[in-house]
């Protein structure tokens, strides 16, 4: 990949790029000369985590534990500007793209107010917590043109857990068609996957007193009110509804995305959800048997939790042929068969070079939304505990309006998306 | 939408099931209410709806019940009540009429003096059942502070007019802000229009700056016409900056909104709005502006588009085009096709350019085209990139040309731009390969390597012959993708023609032309090339890519014979080999030399044969551990410690343990040890917690706070009693003894007897085993095994076991006492051993022999998983499963079942034997069951306690003892023997539990003989799953509990299956009742009923018999029983 001081001098004579002071430019503005900068919210385990990634600078931090915000603080070499209201570090003229770092529950409204603010975007996985929160993301950065990144790579980089390989000679598998259609994922511990179930929530939290450091109505913003217990939050959020969604919520959007670009589906969603699970607690999240999303055209997604499910399953089934954990594929010199087929489309996966010449990077808020409505689908049915029908054209359940209010919650004022 | 009538239709039949079951047992709201919340959470689906529909049952007086026993906030927990109330909600919400029910129970629950939280929680439920009834009483809470939250919200769910109204009549009369913002937002929310004058009036009555955030974006939602100059102020008093009071998005949303009602307003706003954002430059202004005017129902699509490409800003032009979808409007796409030759700024022709890649309409191709010359990459790369998705044979020819480029990003472009584009470009590849410069050559290499195109391997070949070096080290790169069989002969005399630089490569493409011909083509045709060739080590690696075990034995026999080039050529093949058989030679190698730069590398090859193969976790656990001790340095260690913290193996875990006391390693062994422990919680152990509570303090890396963490999770939440213990220390033979006699000898010996005899057996054991090296090796004469000085009942074993080379190898384990789980050298076709090690070799009725050949070499480590319980015996072999759950017989006494309780000793057989980490579990056993006061008092006894079969005879084989129930299981041949006790009895109350399977079929013989058919010869009470389908055509008689063929019983007393379910049956006389789970499913007389012949018209001549055993009569199908007890009448 061409770095940054190379790329202006092979542009060398060229006049188009004129050296321009950021504040000519307007908000959000990126100029061309200048080091990208960021602006990470949530500095506890993962913003940190957003220190290095790609060549940009840290030039802002936010985080509502005063704790945190200085442990982060201190591990930064030069001086940032430290906020603890996201709202300010959004409207930070120094921060170029905005790093969202939070729980779930923030995902939303602070993408649509980085949006809006004109800043782009990296933000972490589960894109949103609900899918109604996933559509005004995506209303919200076709309206104000920003560069969105969802941060889960395994469809265009690293080894896809199980497979042990990357995505793409998969894709190239699965669009050569030699498999067949339609095709059936099995997502499971026997196919080189953990659904993590240790993120389960307690049953009964007994209020404790906020820590001093801690701003506790802030860290909630949009989600109900309950009495503080610290294992509401920091490391142990994902095991409470009101935050994620447990294991799924967590490990779903990594390994669910890479499916929906391998089926060709990222402008859909499954059309049914069916979940053997036992009846959720309304508060915390619980583990679950197994989650079948099933497509129109047939195609399906099988989660088998913890040690359920056949372990000899393969990891793709097809008409034609099944692929195995390792990339252990069953039809007969397919390596040579397969080569016959071009590669795989190639991908934007260099987010700097999507802020620059504002291309959409290869997984964004169009295609990390319908990836992120099956994680969403699935946690519904979970707290329903019933089969549930989709529609993917217009975003709702069908015929079961109590699905649909999981679609779009009601948010604590002043919050709203 | 079956899906959803089989869903009410089944919630239907539960209701049915639920009543009926209410009045069957005349339960009263209160059990049900105690039985329901007893079970909830519940476990799954099925439990969950009856649970649930049992309380619906309950009704009204039921819900309020349930909500009068919530207990205020902090005291004890309401979980159980916030589950049945919540699963009721939930419940009901699609059946009008429960919900109704409930929706008024939750009124009247409201109306009482209740603690906030829990009116809170009710309110909450009205937001899952309420309707346009219940907006009443929540309209009530708009005032409240407290409770103003969730009444909106549940408000906000009803979404009504009659909601709507209540919201806006609240905020009218209320003064509080904080209640004013959830009202404006539920109004905001569920789009109520008529709010609007008062959401204007508001916002021009100086609200806080967080009020106004609040009624902006509500306005934006309701607002008309009269909204848009309150709203552009509200932003142009934001100075049209994005902010926290989102002023410009909810007047921007609110111009989308009425874009197609009112088209000229908002026309003329979005152009004002539009010039305003083009003077401060502000692209997201711009954007969100353009929006609006394309949006609206008669947009001039092309002409707007036209300022929006004379604006000139890449972001603003490129999120346009993004949005909206200009390739349906004509004159839109003419205009592009026509700029994008005339506008002369870069930024508009890249941005336009991306566009035409992606909308693929026709002649783009060749308007992209010239954009290859750009000097600029970023419009470089926009066409090449273009240009590949819209394919086509003037698309590859015009990629090919760049290639040619002097320029290496250019050709760079151009190459990824071809991997991917569709269509045949073999031919335009080969025709640009002699005119392109290295760089151009080199990337046309790779594409053939990418695309396989075997068509070119003549191209790639010839440039073996190259002077060029550059391309010919990338071709000779390439060969390997594209060789066939065909072509090995070339590349056989390539690798002995060409030099040394080249020779990798070379051997890798004959390793992949090997590929498709089948093994024994691939040594042959190897073989006869070595056999002429004399550069034989150039052939090492083609056999190794044979990985055969004659290939192997091929290497191993060179790397003997050979030395200097040769030698390391066939060391370097072997580690290679891509099967695990290479680890044989490989460790061999190991073990003979003490050369550390030879064990540094042979350490490598181990530890890459051993991440590379697909064995179980316990071999390669095995030979990590024996590849520790030749690491040579502290990488190797980590790497090690590291492969050793996925095998998830406990005595890995103990292993990797102690290198936490190794600095230069600490970390790596920390993480392993936490690696195998947190992912098992079968492991907890106090060991297992001291050694986590040494990781936590060992840790340092950057995760280590959240690796801390859950250490923490994980020893709060599996206890370590109850897990592993250590037999052996590793120093001494402390709590081992020797043996004396046998478990029936010794129990004759009287305590004198038995002191002295061990004194001596423990003199004899010393003479013939020792602890070396952490080891304990028997390498005496003779048979005295070692003992355990505990005797143990049900248990899981680890161990570690060696045989070593030498006649006969031989050995064993002694579960209670009784030989063996066995140990032998699978060369001993003479005594069958080649059957495997971990059969039960002394059973004679049972499997002796195990499922599979899991053993390693003799010489080599193995290790054993054993559990017992009861009387059966699982074994896992090096992480095989070998012997599955059989029986183990007594070899002492035939005639009497396994003891209960004994020791376990480690067999000696006369040749050496060594045993290593040895780690047991005890598990308990279930509790016997006892008679309750009331049938001791009764005179009842018990004839099966859970714990034997003493009181039974008959086929005690496939009857067997398990968890506290007699467990029949399916026998692979027959229908199923036939299970009585020994006692006979004339009149009795018999009470026994028994659980089905799925159309299982069993039955209860009384007054029978132990052997024949009971049915005819005695009696027989069915046990049947008679509800299942293939039971549909079931003559009466044949119901469960019927007196086979004479007295037919009552239908529908079974509990669902997977519940037990109880049964009593008096035999008195002629007279026999049976009760089934509390119903009376039987009560007749069976000298009335066989009066003028029996309903089956069958003769039975044992009904009427005085006196016999009471039996469990198999049928071929799992079933279980348990807590038997008989009382003599």
């Amino acid at each position: 990949m061409t770095s940054r001081r190379q790329f202006l001098k092979t542009m060398g004579g060229v006049t188009l790029l004129t050296i321009v002071p950021r504040n000519v430019l307007g908000k959000g503005m990126i100029a061309p000369s200048d080091e990208i900068t960021k602006g990470i919210i949530g500095v506890g385990g993962m913003g940190r985590s957003h220190f290095p990634y790609d060549n940009t600078r840290v030039a802002a931090i936010c985080d509502v534990d005063k704790n945190h915000l200085a442990q982060a603080a201190s591990m930064l070499k030069d001086k940032v500007n430290e906020y603890h209201d996201f709202r300010d570090l959004i409207l930070d003229k120094n921060v170029d793209i905005v790093h969202i770092a939070t729980p779930p529950h923030w995902h939303g409204i602070m993408s649509v107010e980085a949006a809006k603010a004109g800043k782009d975007i990296f933000c972490e996985k589960p894109m949103t917590r609900t899918i109604g929160e996933g559509i005004r993301v995506r209303e919200a950065i076709a309206q104000y043109g920003n560069i969105f990144r969802l941060n889960t790579w395994f469809r265009f980089d690293s080894n896809f857990y199980g497979l042990g390989s990357t995505v793409k000679p998969l894709k190239k598998l699965v669009d050569s068609g030699m498999l067949g259609w339609p095709l059936k994922f099995t997502i499971s511990k026997h196919t080189g996957f953990d659904w993590k179930f240790y993120w389960v929530g307690k049953n009964h939290l007994e209020p404790q007193p906020v820590p001093s450091e801690l701003d506790y109505d802030m860290w909630l913003g949009p989600a109900p009110h309950k009495p503080y217990n610290a294992h509401r939050v920091h490391s142990t959020f994902r095991g409470y509804w009101d935050y994620d969604g447990g294991g799924l919520g967590d490990m779903g959007q990594h390994y669910i995305d890479p499916v929906q670009y391998l089926l060709g589906k990222d402008d859909t969603a499954p059309v049914k959800v069916e979940v053997d699970a036992p009846q959720q607690h309304p508060d915390a999240v619980g583990t679950w048997r197994s989650i079948t999303y099933t497509y129109e055209d047939g195609c399906q997604i099988v989660l088998w939790g913890d040690e359920y499910g056949d372990p000899n399953t393969p990891y793709i089934s097809g008409p034609n042929g099944n692929v195995y954990k390792n990339f252990v594929c069953d039809i007969p010199n397919w390596e040579k068969k397969l080569a016959e087929f071009p590669e795989p489309a190639e991908q934007n996966t260099n987010f700097l070079e999507s802020v620059r010449t504002r291309q959409k990077f290869a997984l964004n808020e169009i295609n990390g939304h319908r990836s992120c409505t099956i994680v969403n689908m699935g946690l519904v049915a979970l707290q329903l505990n019933r089969t549930l029908e989709f529609d993917p054209v217009n975003e709702m359940f069908i015929n079961d309006e109590e699905a649909n209010r999981y679609i779009n919650q009601p948010m604590r004022a002043p919050w709203s998306i | 939408m079956n899906q959803i009538k089989y869903i009410i239709l089944s919630l239907c039949l539960l209701f049915a099931v639920g009543a009926e079951a209410q009045l069957a047992k005349g339960r009263t709201n209160s059990t049900i209410i105690a039985d329901a919340l007893a079970q909830l959470p519940a476990d799954n689906q099925q439990q969950y709806n009856i649970v649930i529909a049992d309380l619906v049952s309950t009704g009204e007086e039921g819900l309020l019940d349930l909500i009068g026993r919530m207990n205020p906030p902090g005291e004890v927990s309401n979980e159980a009540y916030e589950f049945a109330i919540s699963g009721w909600s939930h419940f009901v919400s699609k059946d009008d009429a429960k919900r109704t029910v409930a929706a008024n129970a939750y009124e009247k629950a409201l109306n009482k003096t209740l603690d906030k939280e829990i009116k809170a929680f009710i309110i909450r439920q009205l937001r899952t059942v309420g309707s346009d009834d219940n907006v009443e009483i929540l309209s009530g809470y708009l005032s409240d502070d407290y409770l103003s939250g969730a009444a909106s919200a549940a408000l906000t769910s009803v979404g009504t007019e009659k909601a709507g109204a209540a919201l806006l009549s609240a905020l009218t009369a209320s003064n509080s802000e904080q209640i004013n913002l959830h009202l404006v937002n539920a109004l905001g929310q569920i789009k109520f229009n008529t709010a609007e004058p008062v959401l204007l009036n508001l916002l021009s009555s100086n609200p806080s700056s967080k009020m106004e955030g609040v009624l902006l974006s509500a306005i934006s939602k309701i607002g008309g016409k009269e909204s848009i100059r309150p709203l552009r102020n509200a932003a142009e008093k934001a100075d049209l900056a994005y902010g926290k009071n989102s002023a410009v998005d909810s007047y921007i949303e609110l111009l989308g909104r009425l874009g197609s009602s009112e088209t000229r307003t908002v026309k003329r706003e979005a152009d004002r709005l539009l010039s305003r954002a083009k003077k401060q430059n502000k692209s997201e202004l711009k954007i969100a502006a353009t929006k609006v005017l394309l949006q609206q129902p008669k947009a001039n699509a092309s002409k707007i588009l036209k300022g929006v490409i004379k604006d000139g800003d890449i972001r603003y032009l490129t999120n346009v085009l993004n949005a909206f979808p200009f390739e349906n409007d004509k004159k839109s796409v003419e205009l592009i096709k026509k700029t994008i030759s005339s506008n002369k700024s870069q930024d508009v022709q890249t941005s336009l350019i991306y566009w035409l890649g992606t909308n693929k309409s026709t002649g783009s191709a060749s308007l992209i085209t010239p954009y290859l010359n750009s000097n600029n990459k970023m419009v470089l790369k926009a066409a090449t990139q273009s240009l590949s998705k819209i394919g086509g044979e003037d698309a590859i020819i015009a990629l090919a040309g760049l290639l040619k480029s002097s320029d290496d990003e250019t050709v760079t472009l151009a190459k990824n731009a071809l991997m991917s584009i569709d269509g045949d470009i073999s031919y335009t590849l080969a025709s640009v390969f002699e005119s392109s410069g290295d760089t151009g050559k080199k990337a046309i290499l790779e594409i053939i390597s990418s695309r396989i195109l075997e068509s070119q391997y003549n191209l790639v070949y010839n440039q073996m012959f190259s002077d060029n070096n550059a391309v010919k080290a990338a071709a000779a790169n390439t060969l390997k993708y594209i060789v066939v069989d065909e072509n090995l002969n070339d590349m056989f005399t390539l690798l002995e023609q060409s030099d040394a630089e080249y020779v990798p490569a070379i051997q890798e493409s004959i390793n992949a032309a090997l590929k498709n011909l089948s093994d024994e083509d691939k040594t042959k045709v190897v073989s006869e090339r070595i056999n002429k060739s004399n550069k034989k080590h150039l052939y090492y690696r083609a056999l190794a890519g044979i990985g055969s075990a004659d290939a192997i034995e091929q290497i191993t026999e060179a790397y003997n014979k050979e030395t200097g080039t040769n030698r390391d050529a066939a060391f370097t093949a072997l580690a290679s080999v891509n099967a695990f058989e290479a680890i044989y030679p490989v460790i061999d190698i190991a073990r003979s030399t003490t050369n550390k730069s030879e064990l540094e590398k042979v350490t490598n090859a181990l530890i890459s044969i051993i991440r590379r193969s697909n064995q179980t976790g316990e071999i390669k656990y095995l030979y990590l551990r024996e590849a520790m001790q030749f690491a040579q340095n502290d990488t190797q260690k980590s790497t090690i410690l590291n492969l050793l913290g996925n095998t998830g193996q406990y005595p890995a875990m103990i292993y990797v343990a102690k290198y936490m006391d190794d600095t230069a390693v600490s970390e790596a062994a920390a993480l392993a040890a936490m690696n195998i422990a947190l992912s098992n919680a079968a492991f907890a152990s106090e060991e297992t917690t001291a050694i986590l509570n040494k990781v936590s303090k060992t840790l340092t890396n950057p995760d280590a706070g959240y690796q801390r963490q859950s250490i923490n999770k994980y020893l709060s939440e599996n206890s370590a009693e109850g897990g592993y213990v250590s037999l052996f220390n590793g120093e001494n033979l402390d709590g081992w003894k020797g043996l004396v006699g046998n478990p029936i000898t010794r129990s004759k010996m009287n305590a004198r007897e038995l002191a002295t005899a061990q004194v001596k057996a423990n003199k004899q054991m010393a003479l013939d085993w020792k602890v070396e090296d952490g080891m304990i090796v028997f390498d005496g004469k003779g048979y005295d095994n070692l003992c355990t000085e505990k005797q143990y009942g049900d248990f899981e074993i680890l161990i570690d076991w060696k045989l070593y080379p030498g006649p006969e190898p031989d050995a064993g384990l002694y579960l209670r006492g009784t030989p063996q789980v066995q140990i032998w050298d699978t060369a001993r076709v003479d005594v069958g051993a080649q059957v495997g090690s971990g059969g039960l070799y002394n059973n004679q009725q049972h499997p002796s022999k195990p499922l599979k050949v899991a053993d390693q070499r003799v010489g080599d480590w193995n290790t054993f998983k054993i559990r017992m319980i009861g009387e059966r015996v699982t074994v896992w072999l090096n992480g095989e499963l070998v012997t599955d759950n059989v029986v183990l017989e007594n070899f002492w006494d035939r005639s009497q079942p396994i003891f209960p309780v004994e020791q376990i000793e480690l067999q000696a057989h006369g040749s050496k034997v060594a045993y290593r980490d040895i780690y047991i579990k005890e598990i308990a056993r279930p509790e016997p069951f006892k008679l309750s006061d009331e049938e001791k008092a009764e005179g009842f006894r018990i004839l099966f306690d859970g714990t034997n079969l003493d009181e039974w005879i008959g086929n005690k084989n496939d009857y067997t003892v398990e968890s506290g129930n007699i467990v029949l299981y399916p026998p692979t041949t027959g229908s199923g023997g036939n299970l009585y006790t020994s006692d006979e009895f004339d009149n009795f109350i018999f009470r026994f539990e028994f659980m089905l399977t799925p159309g299982a079929n069993n039955g209860l013989g009384i007054r029978t003989p132990s052997s024949g058919d009971a049915a005819y010869s005695g009696m027989e009470l069915q046990i049947l799953d008679n509800d299942a389908p293939i039971y549909a055509n079931l003559e009466k008689y044949q119901y469960h509990g019927s007196v086979y063929g004479v007295i037919p019983a009552k239908r529908g007393a079974l509990k669902p299956m997977g519940e037990w379910n109880y049964q009593e049956v008096i035999a008195d006389g002629d007279n026999i009742k049976i009760t089934l789970n509390g119903t009376v499913i039987l009560d007749g007389n069976i000298r009335e009923a066989s009066k003028n012949g029996t309903i089956d018209g069958k003769e039975h001549p044992g009904l009427l018999n005085k006196t016999g055993s009471i039996g469990f009569l198999g049928h071929g199908s799992k079933v279980k029983f348990k807590n038997i007890r008989v009382k003599e009448l």
